[in-house]
């Protein structure tokens, strides 16, 4: 994890370099440039809802603007935003009481529904429902950053080797069900 | 190894960790049915999860809509401090009006009680929009 925080805490050198001169508009405008399709993405694999990710996206990057002159460079500025960017999206899904209680029972409901053994885009949809949450996100994200444990790691602030056994079990649970 | 480890393997280079699956992989997909079938259902669920989901980029109206945001959150800011500005300007025409009480000039009385009444009308106006704003 130390590796990933290094290289994106170089990535973001100009970004900081801005912000300890005091030129806080010109270093918002690079990090929403930087950030602004992973944060995107990152809301999108916690609210599964397009438009409640980008309202969301919105709300993080206001919060990052207004936090951005407290911004004391003792995390590194993807770790910072990320966190913003996750507990927005907590505080979004408490306000919406957005729970979904997933177990393997629903899963197997999901599997014996099936006739098909080919997965269509929207029964892979139907699929992910089914899986334990974390394993769901993790999953999901990991597509969505075009396969990057790294990144994944980063965002949902998880160990890289907690990433990859999340994203396998997922993975063979939904082989599991693909089986006729 | 036995199936799980093969199927470990697989799972990795369908991650792209590996540039392809290794020969002992495939060695012991050519009499493993189970774990063929593994691959098949892994090769299947990674095409249609990359279709649903690979490059997920935000709408082209973000940009515009966080400048919004951002122009009436400043806005607002400068707005919420209006009423404590007024507050203090208000304190000052009431200090004006009450000392004008002693002074022989009557227009020094009628400007202060301007000035304090225009204050207060500022200061109700201020607060309702801040409400608005809050809303």
């Amino acid at each position: 994890m130390a590796g990933i925080n290094e290289l994106s805490g170089l990535e973001d050198e100009d970004i900081r370099r801005l912000l300890a001169k005091g030129q806080t508009a010109p270093a918002f405008d690079l990090l929403v440039d930087r950030y602004q399709n992973r944060v995107f993405r990152l809301a999108l694999s916690f609210l599964r809802d397009r438009a409640k990710a980008e309202d969301v996206a919105q709300d993080a990057f206001l919060k990052l603007w207004r936090a951005l002159r407290r911004y004391d460079g003792r995390a590194t500025l993807s770790t910072w935003i990320y966190t913003i960017a996750r507990n927005t999206c907590l505080n979004q899904i408490r306000r919406d009481s957005y729970r979904i209680a997933l177990s393997l029972d629903a899963a197997g409901d999901v599997a014996d529904s099936r006739s098909d053994a080919s997965p269509t885009t929207k029964d892979c949809t139907a699929l992910l429902e089914a899986l334990p949450e974390k394993n769901r996100q993790v999953l999901t994200l990991f597509y969505l950053q075009e396969k990057s444990y790294e990144e994944v790691a980063e965002m949902l602030n998880m160990p890289l080797g907690t990433v990859k056994s999340h994203l396998h079990r997922a993975k063979r649970m939904l082989a599991a069900m693909l089986k006729p | 190894m036995d199936c799980t480890d093969y199927q470990e393997r697989i799972l990795e280079a369908m991650d792209q960790l590996s540039p392809g699956v290794d020969p002992a992989v495939e060695a012991h997909l050519s009499h493993c049915e189970t774990c063929r079938g593994f691959f098949a259902a892994q090769q299947m669920l990674d095409q249609a999860l990359s279709a649903e989901f690979a490059g997920a980029r935000l709408s082209r109206q973000f940009s515009t809509h966080l400048r919004q945001n951002l122009q009436r959150e400043s806005s607002a800011t400068w707005l919420e401090l209006l009423p404590d500005v007024l507050n203090l300007a208000g304190a000052g025409a009431l200090a004006a009006w009450a000392s004008a009480q002693f002074s022989d000039e009557p227009w020094v009385l009628a400007g202060s009680f301007t000035l304090l009444a225009s204050v207060a009308s500022l200061l109700v106006l201020s607060r309702q929009h801040v409400e608005e704003l809050e809303d």
